[in-house]
């Protein structure tokens, strides 16, 4: 059978088949985009990530990105085929009739398969075009606004991939329905008393002391279980996957700017000579600025602040906290170690290679520094002299499991006592003992002092500082112009996404809207005799918004909850929420809840405006 | 003939249908008047105008011009919110193809005209007792529609138009698919109705017509004969 039959057939049914169309596109286009973006962003895709010991920003945005495109992907082939069923199920009677004029059930079935193939298609090319565009727009603004992302080349093959995965996913299922419905016997669907898609008696235990309005609503629902059953789980996984994306992604966005917040830290000042405090603020930018750091000689005597300044800056009223560090370059050898395996009781496997990693080294007095950026194990005691904490992308790059294992650095091995989290060099920086590492260089003094001021009396304090080492070759940078370009980096960052999974919405408006045209389509007879009966047009919208709301409840009570718990579950640990942020997310999640209930009615408006005598002769 | 004693005055009543953009005129100017508790029958040859015509006595459908007065209320005026009331108070429709809602059961389907009336639950099921008595289907008030016969679901459909005891009833071609016998008992029920309401029936059996006070023939959109 050639394609001009069933193109005219979809071209009929316009509103039916754009939406499936677009449903598909959508789906589609925010699988495409979350991957493309995501590697722009450098949070490639990959499973090996999940479950490591460390977890980095660009983590959590991968573990986002990866939920959000699973889930979107079930949910964009699951509504997809669902929206065919729909159109096929629609279609039973003419079924019957194609069969009971002599057509074969190969013929119709390909007649449905080719209307399938023609959605698919256009569907996955429309969405793949609107993933690229999303992408590259995303992009542009997130550099025209001041945060350099170096685009990188299209990557084709996933761009295929996810064309061949929803396209074939999508003929999977979708040919699956096509199969249960054809397989109807011409008399049955032909008879007088079959509607579409329902069976004849289910829904006669639901009781009549219900008002008439949920009783009508719940029966007709009853009737056609099948698609009232798919319905349900499309939209709980539309909703599981709306929650974690309002939820999920507030959360992942307020937890990631609280990392950073704690890593550099509120109200701090850095005090340096100016080239060192200028290299120190251009590594920290790393986060959001990958061009590299200028070569300098840490160790120049130049930039040795002495012990009397900083006491005395110490001593100034307002200054909360000093942290004199010892800052330099070095590179640090992993040493694979030997483990109990997790596997066997009493055997031992070996973790771990002889990677090298190019890291800035912090010689720190554990117990004045100014972060709080610790994510995993602890942090190492004054009296631990081989004691060090890494930052979480040395971890990643170089370890297998870093709290099992040493590094050496200049002929000196260090246990990893923990991993924080910190922008400073893009987290390829390791925190250890200043004792230990000045004696590295010949009992070095500091190049870098923290100051933590009170925050009330921020100018002041700043003042005095100044005054202070107004006659040194010293400068001070506040380092909240610092921190508030990193949260307004993350913040961006986040915006891109998070509107993105209002998409899902869209998703679950159009299957809603699938369903209440089929809904009505066989009640149709039925909302027509009521209002010849004298029933409002108001009773009839009562009756389709009450089924709609009854779906929405019923998908909500298991969406939601599995939102939350794939949230905290497998998604961010220590997640933040502020209590701001709170009722924000509430009232979101409800939003959404009750705009699907309403979109649910629009195809009652339709009928309800039309004059009753054409609705009963239709 | 007093004015005040006509259930129903037509004056000039034209309705036309446009569909793929072709005009089809079902009535054409047409004058009738139907006085308070008369049996009327209409006949004629399909697509004369039978149904439209019920259908616009009805409140279900509005004329395309002229004038329609139902029990004194000029319907071609309202809108579809006071139609919709006008109909749950005025007017029992029984359908040539029965129409009852498919998810209720036959006591429901005669429940839903007093629901919507507001009745008092202890009201309607005294009402519905009655009436469900009348028809013969006491026995089936538990059946939903798609177990019951053709004969069961006429006979519930009246006894669904008479809910509200309305003054007015019409009934489209009601034994149209009913066998002889069973078309007998839906005749005795509209006996029944003789001389206490007005009665507007659309039919080609000649039991009814006999029934009939006046019989109006119906031709291309015109009354071409009205009298018995």
């Amino acid at each position: 059978m050639a394609f001009d039959f069933p193109i005219k057939d979809l071209m009929r049914r316009k509103s039916q088949t754009i939406m499936t169309t677009l449903n598909l596109a959508i789906c589609v286009a925010m699988t495409t985009f979350f991957i493309l973006f995501g590697e722009n962003l450098g949070a490639e895709l990959s499973a090996a990530t999940v479950g490591k010991l460390t977890v980095g920003l660009s983590i959590v945005l991968s573990r986002f990105t990866l939920i959000v495109v699973i889930l979107n992907s079930l949910a964009g082939v699951l509504v997809t085929s669902f929206l065919v069923s729909i159109m096929t199920s629609e279609r039973i009677q003419d079924i019957g009739i194609m069969k009971a004029v002599g057509c074969l059930t190969d013929m119709v079935f390909a007649f449905f398969t080719a209307e399938l193939s023609l959605i698919t298609i256009a569907g996955c090319i429309l969405g793949t075009i609107f993933g690229v565009i999303a992408n590259s727009i995303s992009v542009s603004l997130m550099n025209a606004i001041g945060f350099y992302i170096q685009p990188k080349p299209l990557n084709i093959w996933t761009i295929i991939s996810v064309f061949i995965l929803f396209a074939s996913l999508t003929h999977i299922l979708g040919i699956w329905q096509i199969i249960k419905t054809i397989r109807i016997k011409p008399v049955d669907a032909l008879s007088q008393t079959f509607t579409l898609g329902t069976t004849r008696r289910s829904g006669q235990w639901i009781p009549s002391r219900l008002g008439l309005t949920f009783k009508i609503a719940l029966r007709s629902l009853a009737r056609r279980r099948s698609q009232t059953v798919q319905m349900i789980l499309c939209l709980s996984m539309i909703i599981t996957l709306m929650t974690l994306s309002i939820f999920g992604g507030i959360v992942a966005k307020e937890t990631t700017q609280s990392y950073i917040e704690r890593a550099i830290g509120r109200s701090v000042v850095l005090i340096a000579e100016a080239e060192m405090a200028e290299q120190y603020a251009s590594l920290l930018s790393r986060f959001f600025e990958p061009k590299e750091a200028r070569p300098i000689d840490y160790l120049d005597q130049d930039y040795t602040i002495s012990d009397s300044l900083i006491s005395d800056l110490g001593s100034i009223d307002g200054v909360i906290k000093t942290d004199p560090r010892l800052i330099f370059e070095t590179i640090i050898y992993e040493y694979p170690t030997v483990v109990p395996d997790p596997e066997g009781e009493d055997r031992y496997i070996e973790i771990g290679d002889h990677r090298t990693c190019r890291v800035i080294a912090m010689g720190v007095n554990p117990n004045q520094v100014v972060n709080d950026w610790l994510i995993l194990g602890r942090k190492f005691e004054e009296i631990e002299l081989n004691g060090a904490l890494i930052g979480n992308s040395v971890a990643l790059k170089t370890f297998d499991n870093p709290l099992e294992q040493i590094f050496k650095m200049s002929d000196l091995e260090f246990n990893i006592t923990g991993v924080c989290i910190d922008p400073v060099n893009n987290g390829e920086v390791i925190y250890a003992p200043i004792s230990t590492l000045s004696s590295l260089h010949g009992e070095h003094g500091y190049n870098l002092l923290l100051l933590q001021i009170d925050s009330r009396n921020h100018a002041e304090t700043l003042i005095s500082i100044e005054a202070r080492i107004n006659d040194t070759n010293l400068v001070l940078l506040d380092l909240n112009t610092v921190l508030n370009s990193h949260i307004r980096f993350l913040d961006y960052t986040w915006s891109m996404v998070l509107p993105l999974s209002l998409s899902s919405l869209l998703n679950a408006v159009f299957c809603l809207l699938g369903y209440m045209t089929l809904a009505l389509m066989s009640q149709r007879r039925d909302l027509g005799i009521m209002r010849a009966l004298g029933a409002k047009p108001r009773t009839m919208t009562k009756i389709l918004f009450s089924q709609s709301l009854v779906l929405v409840i019923v998908s909500g009570v298991v969406g939601v909850p599995l939102g939350l718990a794939v949230t905290f579950t497998f998604f961010i640990p220590e997640a933040t929420i502020s209590q701001s942020s709170l009722p924000i997310v509430i009232g979101s999640i409800l939003l959404v809840l009750a705009v699907m209930s309403v979109s649910g009615v629009y195809p009652a408006m339709n009928i309800t405006r039309r004059p009753t005598g054409e609705t009963i002769r239709s | 003939m007093s004015k005040s004693d006509l259930a129903v005055k037509a004056s000039s009543l034209r309705k036309e249908y446009t569909i793929d953009g072709l005009r089809i005129e079902a009535l054409r100017s047409l004058e009738l008047e139907i006085k308070e508790g008369e049996f009327v029958s209409i006949y004629g040859s399909s697509g004369a105008g039978k149904t439209t015509l019920l259908n616009i006595i009805g409140g279900l459908d509005k004329p395309t011009d002229g004038q329609i007065i139902v029990l004194g209320h000029d319907l071609s005026e309202y809108d579809e919110d006071f139609l919709a009331t006008f109909r749950c108070a005025y007017v029992g429709y029984v359908f040539q193809l029965y129409n009852l809602i498919s998810t209720l059961t036959v006591l429901e389907n005669v429940m839903f005209p007093m629901q919507l009336a507001g009745w008092q639950e202890k009201r309607i099921m005294e009402r519905c007792t009655e009436l469900l008595e009348l028809v013969g289907l006491t026995h089936r008030s538990d059946h939903f529609p798609a177990q019951l016969s053709g004969g069961e679901l006429q006979r519930t459909a009246f006894a669904r138009a008479l809910a509200n005891n309305p003054p007015l009833i019409l009934a489209d071609e009601p034994t149209a698919n009913l066998d002889l016998e069973t078309g007998l008992k839906i005749i005795r029920i509209l006996e029944g109705l003789k001389g206490e309401k007005t009665v507007i029936v659309a039919t080609h059996d000649e039991r009814i017509i006999d029934l009939s006070e006046r019989v109006l023939n119906l031709e291309d959109g015109r009354i071409v004969s009205n009298g018995f």
